[in-house]
C-alpha cells in the first residue's frame, strides 16, 4: 500500500498542475478543448486525492490531519471540492485559474514535506481532535474561497474603475456576485472557526495544561477577530466595496502564516510531532 | 433541364446580395417584406420545376437559396425572377450580386448562420432570421429533403458558434454596451432598480433594453414629466420630473443618463448625498449624454463607477477585437459542420444506386426463374428461388458495403459511385430532385 500512497503523493502535484494550466488557459485564452477536459480531468484528480488521504489514513490509523503539512492536503481537497461545487452551480469556469493554481500550491507543499511514516502524539487519539480539526479545516478552506473571491472583487473593481475592458472583465462573475461570494464564505469560515476554537478549547482544558498560551491559540483569535471586525463593520458601520475584500484577505494572509509559520516560529503544543 | 452527371457535385446555388456588395438604397429596394416572400418561393418553385427554395431577408442582405441540378440555368431562372419580381435593371445590377454554386453555397449559409458575414460580426439576429426563414418556407411547401436538413445544419453551426466560442460575446452598440455594464456590475436584474435619465431616442432604447433584460423597478427622470410618463407607460416604469432626481438616485442601484443638457445634471456633491442616502451600496452611472450629464469628479467616490462614451466607445472596440479572435475558431466549426453536410448528402446519393442495383439484379433473377420453372415441380421452384436469392443476397454483399464507403469519400467515392452505375450497367440516371427520405443509405438492403 506504501508504493500506493507514494505514487499518489507524487501524481497529485502533476495532474493539479496540468488542470491548473488548462483553467489558465480557459481564463485567458477561452481555449474550447481546456474548456471540455478541465472540468473532468478536476474530477478525475479529486477522486485520486480522496483516495489517497484514505489509504494514508488506513495506513496511518488516524486521520491524516495531524502535521501542518498533512492539513495542507486536505485544505487543498477541500478547496478542490469547493471550487468545483461553485463551478457547476453558476456554470463559468472563469475562476478556476485562480483557485486551482493555490489548490496545486497546497498539495505541492504536502507532497514534497509531509511524512507519513512520521509518529504523533496519543493526544490525537481523542475524538474532539477530529471535530477540532474537521472544523478548523472547514474555516481555512472557507477563508481561503473569500480571500480569493476578494482578489476576484478587487480585480474587477479596479477594471471598471479605469475603463478596462479587457479579460478580467470578459470573464469574470458581477462585481456584486464576487462581493456576495467573499462574504459568505467569510461567514461560514468564521462559524467554522468559532466552533474550531470552543472545541479546541474543551479539548485543550483536558489535556494540555496552560492552553490558553500557545501562539497558535493567540493567533487564531486574532484572525477571528480580524473576521468578527469585517463582519461588524461591514453591518454596523456601513462598508463597502474593497474594504471587506482587502480586509479578507488580510484574514487569509493571517491563517495560512498561523497554519504554517507559527510552528516553526514560536514553541506551541500544535505541533504534534514525536 | 441540365443534364447533370451522377459524379456531379453538390446541385445547391445562392444568389444575393449583402452589405458588402451593395448600397444601402439598393438593398432596401431588394429586400424582401414578409408578406412577399411565400409568393415569391411559390413562383421560384415553379420557375425552377425544384420544390427545394428558401429565402433569407434582412437590412443587410438578400439571399435565395436553391437545389436544382441544373445551376446555371437555374441562376439564370432566379436572377430573371428578380430583376422582374424587383424592377431591377439587370445589366447595371448584375455586378451587385453574388452567386455561388454547391459546397460554396452551403458555406456561405453556413457562415452567414455563424455571424461572420453579419455587418455586426457575431450579431446573435441572423440565427433567429435563418430559423424565421426555414419556418416561412417550411409552411409554404417550398423546402425538401436537402433545403430542410441544409437549414438544421445551418441553424446547429450558428448555435455550436455562438456556444462554443465568443463571436457573439460583448456589446456592440452604446445602448447595449451600457446595460451590459450595468449587468457586469450587479448580475441579475429582477432585484435591481434603474434610472433611464432622458426620455429621448437613447432614453426610450435603453428603457426598451432594461426591460428585456427583466429589470425590476424602472424609474424615467426626465425635464418634462408628460414624456417622462409616456415612456413610462411604454416601458411599464414610474415616471419622475427633474426636481425629483435626489430622490430616484437614493433609491436606483445605477443610472443610464441621455439627455440633451449644457450642463451636468448629477455632481460628486449630489452622488455623495445620494450614498449616504444609500448606504454606500454600490452605484453605476452610465453616461450616454453629449455634453455629459454627470460630472466627471463623480468617478473619485468610493464604490461609485461612472463611465462615458468614450468608455463605452472603448468597450465596444475591444468586444469587436476579441470577436475578430474567434473567426477562425468558428470558420472551424462551419467546416466541420459543411463536411458533415456533405457527407449526408453524399450518403444519400448512394442510396438511389444500391436500391437500384438489388432491383435490377432482382429482376435478372427473377426472369431467370420463371424461364425455367415450367420445369419444375413448386418445392422445388421454391427451394431454387430460396436459393437465389441468398446466392443473391452474398453477391450484394460487397457491393453494397463499397458504395456505402464510397458515399462517405467525397469526389473520389462519387467517381466511384459512378463507375459501380456502368459496370452493373445502371444508366437511368438518379432523380435529380432530393433523393426520397425512404432511400435512406442505412435502410436499403
Amino acid at each position: 500500500m506504501h508504493w500506493a500512497i507514494r505514487f499518489a503523493a507524487t501524481m497529485l502535484p502533476i495532474l493539479y498542475g496540468l488542470v491548473g494550466l488548462a483553467y489558465v488557459l480557459i481564463f485567458f485564452r477561452n481555449d474550447p478543448v481546456a474548456r471540455r477536459a478541465a472540468p473532468r480531468a478536476l474530477l478525475v484528480t479529486l477522486s485520486l486525492h480522496v483516495l489517497y488521504l484514505g489509504l494514508l489514513g488506513f495506513e496511518l490509523r488516524r486521520i491524516p490531519i495531524a502535521t501542518s503539512f498533512e492539513s495542507l492536503s486536505a485544505l487543498a481537497l477541500a478547496l478542490g471540492i469547493a471550487y468545483l461545487v461553485q463551478e457547476r452551480r453558476s456554470g463559468t469556469p472563469y475562476t478556476g485559474f485562480v483557485f486551482i493554481p493555490l489548490v496545486w500550491l497546497c498539495q505541492t507543499i504536502s507532497s514534497a514535506f509531509a511524512n507519513s511514516t512520521m509518529a504523533v502524539s496519543p493526544l490525537l487519539q481523542n475524538p474532539l481532535f477530529g471535530l477540532h480539526i474537521a472544523t478548523a479545516l472547514l474555516g481555512y478552506a472557507a477563508f481561503a474561497v473569500s480571500a480569493i473571491f476578494g482578489v476576484l472583487y478587487v480585480l474587477l473593481y479596479h477594471s471598471l474603475k479605469g475603463d478596462r475592458f479587457g479579460i478580467v472583465y470578459e470573464h469574470l462573475p458581477p462585481l456584486e456576485v464576487l462581493g456576495g461570494m467573499n462574504l459568505r464564505a467569510a461567514g461560514f469560515g468564521l462559524v467554522f472557526l468559532t466552533l474550531a476554537i470552543l472545541v479546541g478549547a474543551l479539548w485543550s482544558v483536558q489535556v494540555v495544561p496552560r492552553f490558553w498560551a500557545d501562539p497558535k491559540v493567540w493567533l487564531s483569535l486574532l484572525a477571528w477577530a480580524v473576521y468578527a471586525t469585517c463582519f461588524i463593520f461591514r453591518y454596523v458601520g456601513g462598508w463597502r466595496g474593497t474594504r471587506v475584500a482587502y480586509f479578507t484577505i488580510a484574514g487569509w494572509l493571517l491563517i495560512v502564516f498561523t497554519m504554517l509559520a507559527a510552528n516553526r516560529l514560536f514553541p506551541s503544543f500544535h505541533d504534534f510531532r514525536l | 433541364m441540365t443534364a447533370v452527371t451522377h459524379a456531379d457535385r453538390l446541385a445547391m446555388l445562392v444568389i444575393g446580395t449583402n452589405h458588402r456588395q451593395a448600397s444601402l438604397d439598393f438593398r432596401e429596394k431588394v429586400a424582401f417584406v414578409p408578406d412577399e416572400v411565400p409568393g415569391f418561393l411559390l413562383r421560384a418553385c415553379t420557375a425552377l420545376d425544384s420544390s427545394d427554395v428558401f429565402m433569407l431577408s434582412t437590412c443587410n442582405r438578400t439571399e435565395l437559396y436553391a437545389v436544382h441540378p441544373g445551376l446555371d440555368s437555374a441562376a439564370s431562372r432566379v436572377r430573371d425572377l428578380l430583376v422582374e419580381f424587383k424592377a431591377i435593371d439587370a445589366t447595371r445590377d448584375a455586378q451587385k450580386f453574388y452567386e455561388y454554386h454547391g459546397r460554396n453555397a452551403v458555406e456561405q449559409l453556413f457562415r452567414v448562420a455563424a455571424g461572420v458575414d453579419s455587418q455586426a460580426l457575431g450579431e446573435v439576429q441572423i440565427l433567429q432570421q435563418v430559423k424565421d426563414a426555414y419556418e416561412v418556407s417550411l409552411q409554404a411547401n417550398a423546402l425538401g429533403v436537402v433545403g430542410e436538413r441544409l437549414l438544421a445544419a445551418a441553424i446547429r453551426c450558428g448555435k455550436r458558434a455562438r456556444s462554443e466560442t465568443a463571436i457573439s460575446a460583448g456589446a456592440m452598440s452604446v445602448g447595449f454596451a451600457a446595460v451590459s455594464l450595468a449587468h457586469k456590475v450587479f448580475g441579475d436584474f429582477a432585484p435591481r432598480t434603474a434610472v433611464v435619465l432622458g426620455a429621448g431616442a437613447t432614453g426610450t432604447l435603453v428603457a426598451g433594453h432594461l426591460r428585456e433584460h427583466g429589470i425590476g423597478r424602472l424609474l424615467i427622470v426626465n425635464r418634462t414629466l408628460e414624456r417622462a410618463q409616456r415612456l413610462a407607460a411604454q416601458s411599464g416604469g414610474e415616471a419622475f420630473a427633474l426636481s425629483d432626481l435626489d430622490q430616484a438616485l437614493a433609491a436606483a442601484d445605477f443610472v443610464i443618463s441621455s439627455t440633451a443638457s449644457p450642463h451636468p445634471l448629477i455632481d460628486a456633491g449630489r452622488v455623495r448625498h445620494a450614498m449616504r442616502a444609500r448606504q454606500q451600496r454600490t452605484f453605476l452611472l452610465v453616461d450616454i449624454g453629449v455634453p455629459r450629464d454627470v460630472e466627471p469628479a463623480v468617478r473619485g467616490i468610493d464604490n461609485v463607477f461612472l463611465h462615458d462614451v468614450d468608455g463605452l466607445q472603448i468597450m465596444i472596440q475591444q468586444t469587436l477585437v476579441r470577436r475578430r479572435r474567434e473567426v477562425p475558431q468558428v470558420e472551424r466549426i462551419v467546416s466541420q459542420e459543411v463536411q458533415h453536410f456533405l457527407d449526408w448528402y453524399n450518403g444519400m446519393r448512394a442510396a438511389p444506386v444500391i436500391k437500384e442495383l438489388r432491383g435490377h439484379l432482382e429482376l435478372l433473377r427473377d426472369q431467370e426463374v420463371e424461364r425455367h420453372s415450367s420445369h419444375l415441380a413448386p418445392e422445388q421452384r421454391a427451394a431454387v428461388e430460396q436459393v437465389t436469392r441468398a446466392l443473391l443476397n452474398k453477391m450484394l454483399h460487397r457491393p453494397t458495403h463499397f458504395l456505402r464507403e464510397a458515399s462517405a469519400q467525397g469526389e473520389i467515392g462519387l467517381r466511384r459511385i459512378e463507375v459501380a452505375r456502368e459496370l452493373f450497367g445502371l444508366n437511368e440516371p438518379p432523380p435529380a430532385d432530393a433523393p426520397d427520405p425512404a432511400d435512406d443509405p442505412n435502410g436499403a438492403q
